[in-house]
């Protein structure tokens, strides 16, 4: 992933999301990173409507997703994002706290990229959030906006 | 001797055997022209007789005469013998046709009486003697009537037809005494006796022995007693139809459903006591019995009673048919279900209630057991940014902070304190999350679709406990597997149960001595009863029934684990139909039961 990619967290806990930042970027990940509060706020920016900020075109993106979040949970998201062909291209990386074996598959069958299982011991939490900044450096993320002009 | 002496003799002789021929006519009550002869042929043979001994005893001189008219009487006197000898042939064989006729009147089937003009008897066989154990002589010259047991209405009877009043027809039948004075019932056939000026001159009467005939037609109607009784207070509804769906019997059940007596229902159909609607119902079924012959059997159907209450029946309806095969109808049997019916309802509601129970259980136990996670992830992972944020304390005062008089309290705080209390919100934070995962792996025991095939236990034990082999070594312990029967469940889930008891075996060894454990099993009753035997330090009674709550720890203290190893076991052998229980003595050891479904 180049680092002009954007990191969207999808999180409603801003404990969480402070945790994944920090050990995003002790992972060496130097990405622009942008929290989305929950589901609702995530698809708004995606779709490039409501008030909040928005997904600028060109730009590439990765969402980490997690799932239990007000107004829309993120399986939710995860369905909308794969039925819309503008958004579909867009990796996604579930990283929740639910290791519920139906909801992983579920979530595959949504066409989720990864499933992270958020662990509850820091040092866990913290290897795996490492390895997420692992993959995403070397992960290639392709532009939204070439689904429009191909 | 003289050739005439010697004719004399012959015809001596010849005339005695003929008087002993008319001798034994004589006894028969011969006719008087027989009688005559014979008196001639005596006189005759008797004077012959004098005279033959007169001649041979010399005085013949004086009696020649005599003997001349006796000799001229001799052609005569042949012509007696003869006769005499014919009348001997026609008697004998009129004597045998009077004994046929006697034999056929004594020997016949039936009893035989005559009546005179007063109802006394005049003739009676041996036949009716012998049926009612009598002697001639105590019937004949009776009144016939003495002998019944309704004595007057005989006799007004045997009265009235001799009078002519009431013609003799059809047989009946009568109470008669026998000799011991017990009666037998016999039917009775007259026919009038008429002189030949056409005056009734009596009855002549044949009587039969129909006790047996009795005794059968009594057993019948005790059946048809039995069977109607049955019938009547069934407490199901039984009744038979013709082939137009008319009641033809019904019992007090059909009659109350509908509102009537069961003679209130004869020769009516189910269109006159329920609504169309229903009466169509009943009456195709019932056609469709007659039509194709074939059974409908448990139909499940709605009936409303006279109340206007709608109940519930399972009917049972079959072809009825007469001897020769031809269906004459339908013979039906219905059962009021309307209880179970209610009952099943209510089940069904129950069971839907729970489901919804148990799901709405289930996602509580998801959702908390997630919501709950989520700050535990806050508070381990801010735990260690604090300890971090400690860290570079420390190095960034570095060892300024020894020169300083606050600087040996800080570092007491910064090292000791803080550390110890994040230590302590740490490992609870730990084992919440444990707790947490324990619920959550319980609330998917429930949920897994269980695989129910047949499972070689021998092999599985054996995988167990190769599994757990290291744990075993390190502590010395030994793990026997004897022979062990097959049984049905779920290879993942039963692999469980077996590794948890296994390792609470383990776990609870006595340290004292070497650990001994023992797989057995037996089978009983179709089920596979496997047993872990441990020589362990046991549980006390009073905590036997605990140890399958859920997170109870015998010694949490000691011992590491969730408290959730035997719940988990328990729920697996619950969702097999199964049972598991436990046999322990303190100090000695401990008998894990697994009873599961066997082959």
């Amino acid at each position: 992933m180049k680092k002009e990619g954007i990191i969207l967290i999808a999180e409603d806990d801003e404990g969480h999301f402070e945790l994944i930042k920090r050990s995003l970027q002790r992972a060496g990940v130097c990405n622009q990173i942008l929290r989305l509060a929950d589901g609702q706020e995530t698809l708004d920016f995606l779709l490039v409507r409501g008030d909040g900020p928005k997904r600028e075109p060109d730009k590439e993106y990765l969402l980490l997703l997690d799932i239990r979040m007000p107004k829309m949970d993120g399986m939710e998201v995860l369905e909308k994002i794969k039925q819309n062909p503008d958004l579909k291209k867009i990796p996604v990386i579930m990283l929740t706290a639910t290791d519920d074996p139906r909801t992983i598959e579920r979530c595959h069958s949504l066409g989720c990229s990864v499933y992270i299982v958020k662990p509850v011991e820091y040092e866990d939490f913290a290897d795996a959030v490492r390895k997420v900044g692992l993959l995403l450096s070397v992960v290639e993320v392709p532009q939204i906006s070439d689904a429009k002009k191909t | 001797m003289h050739p005439v002496a010697a004719f004399d003799l012959v015809t001596f002789l010849a005339s005695a055997v003929a008087l002993i021929v008319l001798l034994k006519g004589w006894k028969r009550a011969l006719e008087p022209r027989a009688k005559l002869v014979f008196a001639g042929l005596l006189l005759f043979t008797l004077s012959y007789g004098i005279l033959l001994l007169i001649e041979w005893s010399g005085i013949t001189k004086a009696l020649d005469r005599a003997e001349d008219i006796v000799g001229a009487l001799v052609p005569m006197w042949w012509a007696f013998v003869v006769y005499a000898f014919l009348a001997g042939i026609v008697e004998q064989q009129l004597l045998e046709r009077e004994s046929r006729f006697e034999d056929l009147f004594d020997k016949a089937p039936v009893g035989y009486h005559e009546l005179d003009t007063e109802g006394r008897i005049t003739r009676v066989n041996r036949t009716e003697l012998e049926m009612l154990g009598y002697q001639t002589e105590d019937m004949l010259g009776k009144h016939v009537w003495e002998f019944y047991f309704n004595k007057e209405i005989s006799k007004q009877a045997v009265i009235s037809k001799l009078a002519g009043t009431i013609p003799p027809g059809q047989a009946f039948e009568r109470t008669i005494k026998r000799v011991n004075g017990i009666g037998i019932p016999i039917l009775i056939q007259d026919r009038l006796l008429y002189d030949k000026e056409g005056h009734i001159r009596g009855i002549r009467s044949t009587i039969q022995n129909i006790s047996k005939r009795k005794q059968i037609e009594e057993m019948l109607a005790q059946e048809r007693k039995l069977l109607r009784t049955l019938i009547d207070n069934m407490p199901d509804n039984i009744f038979v139809k013709d082939t137009k769906s008319r009641f033809v019997v019904a019992n007090f059940a059909v009659a109350n459903l509908m509102g009537t007596t069961p003679e209130g229902l004869m020769g009516k159909s189910d269109f006159d006591f329920y609504p169309h609607e229903l009466a169509a119902k009943y009456y195709a079924d019932d056609q469709n019995v007659i039509q194709t012959g074939r059974l409908l059997f448990g139909q499940e159907e709605p009936a409303v009673d006279p109340e206007g209450n709608r109940k519930w029946y399972s009917t049972t309806k079959v072809c009825l048919r007469d001897s020769r095969g031809q269906v004459i109808g339908i013979v039906g049997i219905s059962r009021d279900i309307t209880a179970r019916k209610i009952a099943e309802k209510d089940r069904e509601r129950l069971m839907k209630t729970l489901a919804l129970k148990n799901e709405e259980l289930e996602s509580i136990l998801y959702v908390t057991s997630h919501d709950l996670r989520a700050p535990l992830v806050n508070i381990q992972g801010f735990s260690k940014e604090l300890s971090h944020c400690c860290d570079q304390i420390h190095s960034a005062l570095g060892d300024k902070i020894k020169t300083s008089d606050i600087g040996a309290e800080l570092l007491a705080v910064l090292n000791k304190d803080i550390p110890e209390a994040l230590g302590f919100i740490v490992t609870s934070a730990s084992k919440m999350d444990s707790l947490l995962s324990g619920l959550l792996r319980l609330s998917r025991l429930g949920q897994a679709a269980l695989n129910i095939e047949q499972l070689d236990m021998n092999a599985m034990l054996t995988d167990v406990t190769k599994s757990m082999e290291f744990q075993a070594k390190e502590i010395g312990a030994t793990v026997n597997i004897e022979s062990l029967p097959a049984c049905l469940g779920d290879a993942s889930q039963i692999n469980q149960i077996f590794s948890n008891i296994l390792d609470n075996a383990l776990k609870y060894l006595d340290e004292s001595r070497p650990g001994v454990i023992r797989i057995h099993a037996k089978t009983e009753n179709g089920h596979s009863i496997y047993c872990v035997e441990d020589n362990g330090t046991g549980i006390a009674p009073e905590h036997q029934n605990k140890i399958f709550e859920i997170f109870h720890r015998l010694e949490p203290d000691r011992k590491s684990g969730e408290g959730l190893g035997l719940t988990i076991v328990r729920r697996i052998i619950d969702r097999h139909n199964g049972k598991v229980w436990v046999e322990s003595e303190p100090g000695k050891g401990s008998k894990f039961f697994v009873s599961l479904p066997g082959v």
